[in-house]
């Protein structure tokens, strides 16, 4: 692993749940489209397994919702929907991120220059 | 044949991760393996079908161990914060109060110092009803030690005296009676407890 690996996917872990809540305020999603679609972005997933326990906390906090739908090639597939509550969380990260990156951003900068 | 060997691949993955899953709560565990499986049902509906297709789908899912302590890690809130505030009940306090109270019957005395001692270290158990029981288990003791001072010797059980076997059998019931307070101290607050979650 590279030097500060293990304090990088902690960052990584923390956060991903919000990607998780964002991805699904567009649309509802299950679970191999969500996983494929985080994926797709560079460095935010390396275990995609791990998605699923992940998932399922977010169920047991109810900021999820799930429904089974019949899927035309293959087995049922459980969609993940937002809930009231997932979106308010998401809403105030989403505040408090903003703040933070800016935050982070401007003190690199500054060290650099 | 093709077919069975990927059906072989899938079904040795999803085996070893159910086996380590077996720690987690069931319904998590139900949960996780309902996940997995569903992703790699839908990774095979998708065009994975042969075996290379089927063990790419698998290395980018992780290794069973990483996702089982993902689950496992990944419980900030429920993990481990109800075992210790639903029941005061520890290793700790059930030795001490085992001690007290069945230890009583065996080794007055010596089995009375150790539950005590048991008791004292626990953090569970407030001041004075520490003291209550440090109370029940020392008398005895002291009253056994003041026969020392003016007998001059320490008494042992064949002595025949009436008194001595008055104050072993009175160590014994001071110990279950200092278990039986202690338990039932942490009952009640076990109740305490379930009401102010409520």
């Amino acid at each position: 692993m590279e030097p500060g690996g293990a304090r990088i996917s902690q960052l990584r872990r923390g956060v991903l749940e919000f990607c998780v809540l964002s991805l699904l305020s567009h649309e509802e999603l299950y679970g191999f489209e969500l996983v494929r679609r985080l994926s797709e972005v560079d460095g935010m997933v390396t275990t995609e397994g791990t998605i699923y326990p992940l998932l399922s906390r977010l169920r047991r906090d109810g900021w999820v919702t799930s429904s089974w739908v019949e899927s035309e090639s293959g087995p049922p597939r459980r969609y993940y929907a937002l809930s009231a509550e997932g979106k308010s969380a998401l809403a105030s990260f989403t505040e408090e991120w903003v703040r933070f990156r800016d935050a982070v951003d401007a003190l690199m900068l500054e060290e650099r220059s | 044949m093709s077919g069975t060997a990927v059906d072989e691949l899938v079904e040795d993955y999803l085996t070893r991760l159910d086996r380590l899953a077996a720690g987690l709560p069931a319904d998590r565990r139900r949960d996780l393996m309902e996940g997995i499986g569903e992703h790699i049902s839908s990774a095979r509906a998708g065009g994975a079908v042969d075996v290379d297709g089927v063990r790419a789908v698998l290395r980018r899912l992780g290794a069973p161990e990483e996702i089982v302590a993902a689950a496992a890690g990944d419980e900030p809130l429920s993990a481990t914060r109800p075992t210790t505030a639903t029941s005061p009940w520890g290793g700790l306090e059930v030795s001490a109060v085992v001690v007290l109270t069945a230890g009583g019957f065996l080794v007055p005395g010596l089995t009375a110092l150790g539950g005590l001692v048991l008791a004292v270290s626990s953090p569970r158990w407030r001041g004075w009803e520490k003291s209550v029981a440090g109370v029940l288990c020392l008398s005895p003791l002291a009253l056994l030690a003041l026969f020392y001072v003016f007998e001059g010797s320490v008494p042992g059980l064949g002595g025949g005296n009436g008194l001595l076997h008055l104050i072993y059998v009175g160590s014994s019931l001071c110990a279950v009676a200092a278990g039986l307070f202690l338990g039932l101290r942490l009952r009640a607050r076990t109740g305490e407890a379930g009401g102010a979650a409520r």
